[in-house]
């Protein structure tokens, strides 16, 4: 499994808008990245469920709610639920760093999302290569109006709090933080030769549009 | 025969998996299982009897009751946990026999603090209510733990709210770690005090674990678990180990000294009937346990083989800023001394929180949780106060150093019970009601009583750590030389260890570091392991690593010449003054500060020798931070830039203070902090807190997961004109919307600002707020409004 944090996502994330980089700073985010990749322990779960008509889930009694991500899911028989995390080494060490330097906190948490969202990617692509069909794009909580509170559900079914040390809190947040949990649909479609990578870096069509991390198609 | 006694003279046999076991069957059987499989227990009894007798069968002497995700989290309810537990229990008791009946404890499912939001007190509470509804089992298994707090949490419920025996086992990793970073060495040193057998469980094959179960076993007298898997599952979720390849491996295992043998994920009856026979064959192995000193965090060990340093700084006695951040509730201060002294080479860091007006017992555990959660150092309860030490040492996760006891009777008697139950080390000071005596051997006597009372509580030599007790020798000159001798007296004699707080030797006398670094190095000739002192003083360090070099600890000189090969060694006496600044060619202070140079502090350095500090603050670094703050809004400039640039300034603040001699005249007005209850991202309030901090108001940080009226007590005790809050979720602004409400009830003069990814201005307006910040900058611009110096900013 190759995680990485690629620059340009780094640079999005940080809100860069083609400011110069001096090498001072370029230095810094390089080593917040290598910090990051250290730190990292990735661990993932994913099932293969059936989609039912009621849009539960296999034999699990849980229901995708929201018409959103029913239109993600057109078409789809099967599903993979996924949880991802980059671990609790991650959370630690930018505890420590956040009590020491705010750029280096700032740095280093956005290295982690970075590195989760490209791992979650990684996963996704192994799953379409396993399973021979296409994916949709990975469909997350809160995404739309699919609700945060199905976090909980998913997590229980996935077992992440002993399989993978992922757990959901009380207002639905996934602790560690850089974490992801998603439904991808199985198309009918053969998988395509080259990977399109997992959330397909389109959000264009969300109707939450004042959103930071917002790529329009 | 109950268990405990079972358990000393057999090998016990605990029954297999039953997730994976109950899947298959309900698989077979065409039956939903769900998100709470526990509710079959209700719903499908006979399932569940069938696997229990299926395991009794195949000769387990221990039948694990179905409630392992059936605490009130994970069920969704008290009342239904409850059902649930108790019918568990019923149906195990009428599968087992003559067996024995164990009451399974699993996580809860959420992250304790600080990582998560649970606190350790709701995590008790949750334990407490589901062991109480399952107290008719014979024993208690807690297992798959990942989390070291929420072990301890899970055994002081088990300890206080039942009677029965506790068994304990995390889940391991092939790295020999928890998810969670705990190493199975510090598991076994912090779980023993308080099990009645430690191990391991589920993760992996019984093969891969073997690493874990040594550290275990070396680490504690307690009986040893293991309930391995039967390998890891492939995609149809079979086991890759079989019965007899599983059954090898404990074969080995039986051999190392483990006692209580198991299944956990992918194990079936037939698994157990090759168990028994192992168990049925041997005879329980004796431990390779042997007692040493050591404490520990939950991630990391520090064994007292040789000088280990205690870092003194987390004490606000003599310690102005220090005392000021305990008033003020600034653990970020705290935390901040913790890593340095980490980073100068503290292998122990003591707290303590002994202020008059201060309540010590909250106090000193927000210290001990603050601490623990950035630094992995082994921490010291600096204190005297019982119910204070034992609330820092139910929030401390590890074995911990409590300092301390003295020859006392009323003292040893109320404190060594809670040493002992915790399993702290303690520190035993050669004192008691008459005072220090004045020779060597009258404190080995009191040394000696402290060892055998210890004793009589439980607390072996190993754990005892004496202090000679340093007196300042320009007032009484013949002790200094009375206490290097007690340490030697007392270091021939016994296997405790000892520890001696050093610089009080120097009292009164002219450059005192002379003097202390003389007498470290004699105290560690005489045999002092533990030195109480500031490791940021380059002497003090310098004199440990040439202790080591001379002495032999340090083999062939190899850590005294990689830290002092290349470097022109500095001291404390010369000071600060010889060196030279750093000189650049990089500009001026405006620069400097723009660019996020560190050489921004050289330039305040060299500007306050012709300005005012207040001057300086005016004049060069608000208008730098200004012209930094409007490129950041015109988008010349981005976040890490902006921060960098804030950075640099707190530089130069330092060296103002340093100037003012930490009076508060620089400090432009006082603003507190938080991030709301339930929510734990915190990264936005981080750089709120830096940015303004850099203005020079003076942050008081709350920290993440803040309850409502702990902000509006700060406010309201501080007397606070601006707060600010952040929030990252819909799911957590409800908890900011409380705040604001309990706010403007209990301090209408606090004006609110808000900010978070959820947030807008009229998301803000209709929580309550008065301000919607987009950024840090916007914090910048309100604090400056309300404090004076900016203009009016327009309340939503």
């Amino acid at each position: 499994m190759i995680m990485e944090i690629e620059k340009n996502e780094l640079l999005r994330y940080l809100g860069w808008n083609g400011q110069e980089i001096d090498e001072t700073l370029q230095n810094k985010l390089d080593e917040a990245a290598k910090r990051c990749l250290a730190a990292a322990e990735p661990r993932s779960v994913a099932v293969r469920l059936a989609l039912n008509e009621d849009f539960t889930l296999g034999n699990t009694g849980f229901r995708l709610e929201g018409e959103d991500i029913k239109k993600h899911l057109a078409g789809c028989r099967e599903v993979y639920l996924m949880a991802m995390t980059i671990g609790l080494g991650a959370e630690r060490e930018l505890m420590r760093l956040s009590a020491k330097s705010a750029n280096e906190a700032l740095l280093f948490d956005t290295a982690a999302s970075c590195a989760v969202e490209s791992y979650a990617d990684d996963i996704c692509d192994d799953l379409e290569k396993s399973c021979a069909h296409r994916l949709t794009s990975r469909f997350s909580c809160g995404y739309g109006d699919f609700p945060l509170e199905a976090q909980k559900d998913i997590c229980k079914i996935l077992k992440t709090d002993t399989r993978i040390g992922l757990c959901c809190d009380e207002s639905f947040l996934l602790t560690p933080r850089k974490s992801v949990t998603a439904v991808a649909g199985i198309t009918d479609e053969p998988a395509p030769e080259k990977p399109q990578g997992g959330c397909g870096h389109k959000c264009g069509g969300c109707a939450k549009k004042d959103c930071a991390f917002r790529r329009e198609n | 025969m109950d268990f405990l006694s079972y358990l000393k003279e057999n090998i016990v046999v605990f029954d297999g998996a039953f997730g994976t076991m109950l899947q298959k069957k309900a698989k077979e059987r065409g039956i939903e299982i769900g998100t709470v499989p526990e509710l079959l227990n209700i719903q499908r009894p006979e399932l569940i009897e069938e696997i229990h007798r299926e395991y009794a069968g195949a000769g387990a002497d221990v039948i694990t009751a179905n409630t392992f995700g059936a605490n009130e989290k994970k069920a969704g309810g008290r009342e239904l946990s409850e059902k649930l537990v108790k019918a568990a229990v019923d149906i195990a008791r009428r599968a087992a026999g003559n067996k024995f009946v164990a009451l399974d404890i699993g996580p809860v499912g959420q992250l304790l603090e600080p990582m998560g939001s649970l606190s350790f007190d709701d995590a008790y509470e949750i334990f407490a209510r589901q062991m109480q509804a399952g107290k008719s089992a014979d024993l208690i298994l807690i297992e798959t733990m990942t989390d070291l707090a929420e072990l301890k949490a899970a055994l002081l419920a088990a300890h206080e709210n039942t009677d029965l025996p506790v068994i304990c086992s995390m889940t391991f990793e092939q790295s020999g770690r928890t998810f969670t970073g705990c190493a199975a060495d510090c598991f076994a040193m912090t779980a023993s005090p308080l099990a009645d057998a430690v191990g391991v469980n589920c993760s992996l094959g019984p093969k891969q674990l073997l690493p874990a179960v040594k550290a275990i076993l070396e680490n504690t007298q307690k009986p040893v678990i293991v309930q391995a898997n039967a390998g890891l599952p492939d995609e149809n979720s079979d086991y890759s180990v079989s019965a007899d390849e599983f059954a090898q491996v404990y074969k080995e295992m039986l051999g190392m000294g483990v006692r209580v043998i198991g299944g956990c994920c992918g194990t079936t009856p037939e698994y157990i009937k090759k168990l028994r026979a192992l168990a049925d064959a041997a005879k329980p192995a004796p431990s390779p346990y042997k007692r040493r000193s050591a404490v520990c965090s939950a991630t990391k060990r520090v064994e007292i083989d040789g000088v280990r340093v205690i870092g003194e700084r987390i004490n606000p006695t003599g310690k102005k800023a220090m005392k000021a951040a305990l008033y003020e509730g600034n653990y970020g201060y705290v935390t901040q001394q913790a890593l340095e002294q980490a980073d100068a080479g503290a292998d122990i860091l003591d707290v303590n929180a002994g202020l008059p007006e201060l309540d010590e017992k909250a106090v000193l555990t927000k210290l001990v949780k603050h601490v623990q959660a950035v630094c992995d150092l082994p921490l010291q309860i600096d204190c005297g106060k019982p119910d204070a030490i034992e609330a820092a040492l139910r929030a401390y996760t590890g074995k911990a150093v409590v300092n301390s006891v003295n020859g006392e009777d009323k003292v040893l008697d109320s404190i060594l019970p809670i040493a002992a139950k915790y399993g702290a080390a303690v520190v035993g000071l050669t004192m008691d009601e008459r005072g220090i005596p004045k020779t060597a051997k009258e404190r080995v006597k009191i040394a000696e009583k402290i060892i055998a009372r210890a004793k009589e509580y439980g607390i072996p030599e190993e754990d005892v750590y004496i202090d000679c007790l340093t007196l300042t020798v320009s007032a009484e000159q013949a002790q200094a030389c009375q206490t290097l001798e007690a340490i030697r007296q007392i270091k021939k004699k016994h296997r405790v260890k000892t520890v001696l707080g050093v610089s009080n030797i120097s009292f009164g006398l002219p450059n005192r570091q002379i003097i202390n670094t003389a007498f470290l190095t004699g105290a560690m000739f005489a045999g002092l392991d533990l030195p109480i002192i500031n490791p940021n003083i380059p002497e003090n360090m310098q004199a440990v690593a040439a202790f080591n070099a001379l002495t032999g600890k340090d083999k062939n000189c190899a850590a005294y010449t990689e830290k002092y090969g290349a470097v022109t060694v500095q001291t404390s006496v010369t000071g600060a003054k010889g060196a030279p600044a750093a000189q650049t060619q990089s500009g001026d202070i405006f620069y400097c500060i723009a660019k996020g140079l560190p050489e921004a502090a050289d330039r305040a350095r060299e500007l306050l020798e012709t300005v005012s500090p207040l001057s300086l603050i005016d004049d060069y670094l608000i208008p730098a931070l200004n012209a930094v703050g409007d490129d950041y809004e015109k988008g010349v400039l981005f976040l890490p830039q902006l921060i960098s640039a804030a950075e640099s300034a707190k530089l130069c603040f330092d060296e103002v203070k340093k100037r003012l001699g930490g009076s508060s005249g620089a400090e432009k007005g006082k603003i507190v902090l938080a991030t709301v209850k339930g929510d734990i991202h915190d990264i936005g309030k981080n750089i709120v807190k830096t940015v303004l901090e850099n203005y020079g108001y003076k942050v008081i940080d709350l920290g993440k997961n803040v309850p409502p009226e702990e902000v509006v007590r700060v406010c309201r005790e501080q007397d606070i004109k601006l707060c600010g809050l952040s929030a990252l979720m819909t799911t957590t602004v409800v908890n900011m919307e409380e705040t604001i409400r309990l706010l403007r009830k209990e301090c209408p003069a606090c004006r609110v600002m808000v900010g978070g990814a959820v947030l807008n201005a009229d998301y803000a307006k209709k929580i309550g707020a008065d301000w919607y910040c987009k950024d840090a900058n916007a914090d910048v611009k309100i604090a400056q409004y309300i404090f004076g110096g900016g203009e009016e900013v327009p309340r939503l």
